[in-house]
């Protein structure tokens, strides 16, 4: 894979199919052109290209852009916003170390403000219909600003975690991890307080921390990351809402009542990391649905195999059928015998398949499909993906 | 001297009209349309020029440019070559009369050449 070749993958994550292809053939021969330009200025061919590739700028910008584009952001923000009501449930009680979260203040300004009337007038009916809903059911929109800007509403990606109280916790369970809080003690587990913003471009493991009111956190999926390099022992994750991750005698209750912390979008976070050894395939090109909100109440389960509090992946393409982007992911524990596989009513009613080959077949056909994985996240460090046959799924309208 | 980089918001506000202007009187493709841009304003944006092609798809959303890939003679990747449509000529004129207008209300206040 040449430089090039890396570079239009970066910059076309996210859009998927025909579109992908046509935006990196456009882009190819925009860095074709560039490379043309500075040879005729008198550049070799490798420096050409990396002059090249240096004009355009960075391939994650260039993604964000297209993907604005083409789902447009306030759009794209109520849609997420519309699966991420949640009532907070009360927190359980637990004789550990209870890791406080928080939103990155940029979330919380993208996502606590309310549509503008212009924006209301482009939103499709089924949008805005549950959009107006989900305001009022926060108690209108001053209400509803307030009570997202202090934490209460679930944002995609989750909230952080505050280092200080991960690196407690380890410390109290007797688990080295070096000192993260000493740059001259470095050792390659330090990167908690080495690397602070993003950097997706650097090869490797790449944590992302962000200060917020003097205090470093770090997103779920970054910690997990972390963890799996800085030891040897067994990730193990159990219960659904604020769930404690025990790594050997350490045990951290990740969330809070007011900020909770959801199992499913923890194990999300591993998937999209692609951190655990799983092969899922097309991970990267997923958009996935964050598990905390309340659904419409003719939004559609099916019945799944297991116990309760097991959790499965939903792949639908319902919203990719709707020119939405690609298929959704979605993780869910099992709830009374079911989990939910869209946050709004699907008509008409989705075929249910095996493979994701089918799913793709399913796609080609403009039909609504959907397929279930059943996901064993007992060990962080080992998440591991089962189809269930389709013959074992049973839709069942609520 | 180099004049100085425009702020990106103030260039935000610019950009569809730069980039319908590039595209009034013949087609063009990104990497001409680039050249052009800056060609025109002579470094004046400070750009990253990966960022017009989301922009011209944007323009391509409205309706206002449609782009059609085509083989250049001197081989390589297709182009995308955008041509203006008849919206995108009213929405070029309706965009320069705001600039106009805009324009000549702040000479109106900072005075200096019309």
């Amino acid at each position: 894979m040449t430089e090039t070749d890396r570079f239009l993958k970066r910059a076309t994550r996210g859009l998927w199919g025909q579109k992908k292809r046509d935006v990196q053939t456009e882009l190819r021969a925009g860095v074709e052109d560039k490379i043309y330009r500075h040879r005729l200025n008198g550049l070799g061919e490798a420096e050409a290209e990396r002059a090249a590739l240096r004009d355009l700028g960075s391939p994650a910008t260039i993604a964000r852009s297209f993907n604005y584009v083409h789902t447009g952001p306030q759009l794209a923000r109520m849609t997420l916003l519309l699966g991420l009501t949640g009532l907070v449930g009360l927190q359980a009680v637990a004789q550990m170390q209870t890791i406080q979260t928080a939103y990155k203040p940029s979330d919380i300004k993208d996502v606590c403000r309310v549509a503008t009337p212009a924006e209301l007038r482009i939103a499709p009916p089924a949008v805005k219909q549950p959009y107006l809903q989900l305001i009022a059911n926060y108690g209108g929109a001053q209400a509803f600003l307030q009570r997202c800007r202090s934490g209460e509403v679930p944002i995609a990606g989750g909230p952080l975690l505050k280092v200080a109280d991960v690196l407690s916790a380890l410390k109290a369970g007797g688990i080295q991890v070096g000192d993260q809080t000493n740059f001259n003690s470095a050792s390659m587990t330090m990167p908690l307080i080495v690397f602070t913003g993003i950097n997706h471009d650097t090869p490797g493991p790449v944590y992302q921390t962000t200060d917020i009111h003097g205090e470093r956190y770090i997103g779920t999926g970054d910690l997990i990351a972390f963890l799996t390099f800085a030891t040897t022992l067994p990730l193990q994750l159990s219960g659904v809402r604020n769930p404690v991750l025990q790594i050997g005698q350490a045990k951290l209750q990740l969330g809070t009542a007011r900020t909770p912390v959801l199992s499913t979008n923890v194990v999300t976070q591993i998937i999209l990391r692609g951190l655990g050894g799983l092969n899922l395939p097309r991970p990267a090109e997923m958009v996935y649905g964050m598990d905390g909100g309340s659904l419409q109440p003719s939004a559609p389960h099916l019945s799944v195999p297991g116990q309760d509090g097991e959790l499965f992946a939903v792949i639908q393409n319902f919203e990719r059928l709707k020119g939405h982007g690609s298929e959704w992911l979605m993780v869910r524990a099992r709830t009374g015998g079911t989990v939910p596989i869209a946050f709004q009513t699907v008509t008409p009613a989705p075929r249910l398949v095996t493979t994701l080959k089918e799913l793709d077949a399913a796609t080609a056909r403009k039909e609504n499909a959907v397929m279930v994985y059943r996901l064993d996240a007992a060990d962080l460090r080992h998440v591991t993906l089962a189809q269930i046959p389709a013959s074992q799924l049973h839709l069942t309208p609520r | 001297m180099n004049t100085s980089a425009m702020d990106p918001q103030q260039l935000k506000g610019h950009l569809d009209l730069l980039l319908l202007a590039t595209l009034e009187d013949s087609p063009r493709y990104g990497g001409q349309i680039i050249a052009d841009v800056q060609a025109a304003t002579d470094g004046f944006f400070n750009l990253r020029e990966g960022t017009l092609y989301p922009s011209l798809h944007r323009l391509e959303k409205a309706g206002w440019i449609v782009g059609e890939f085509q083989q250049l003679p001197r081989g390589g990747s297709p182009v995308k070559v955008y041509t203006l449509t008849e919206s995108g000529r009213t929405e070029l004129r309706a965009q320069r009369e705001r600039y106009e207008r805009f324009a000549s209300a702040v000479r109106g206040v900072i005075g200096g050449q019309g």
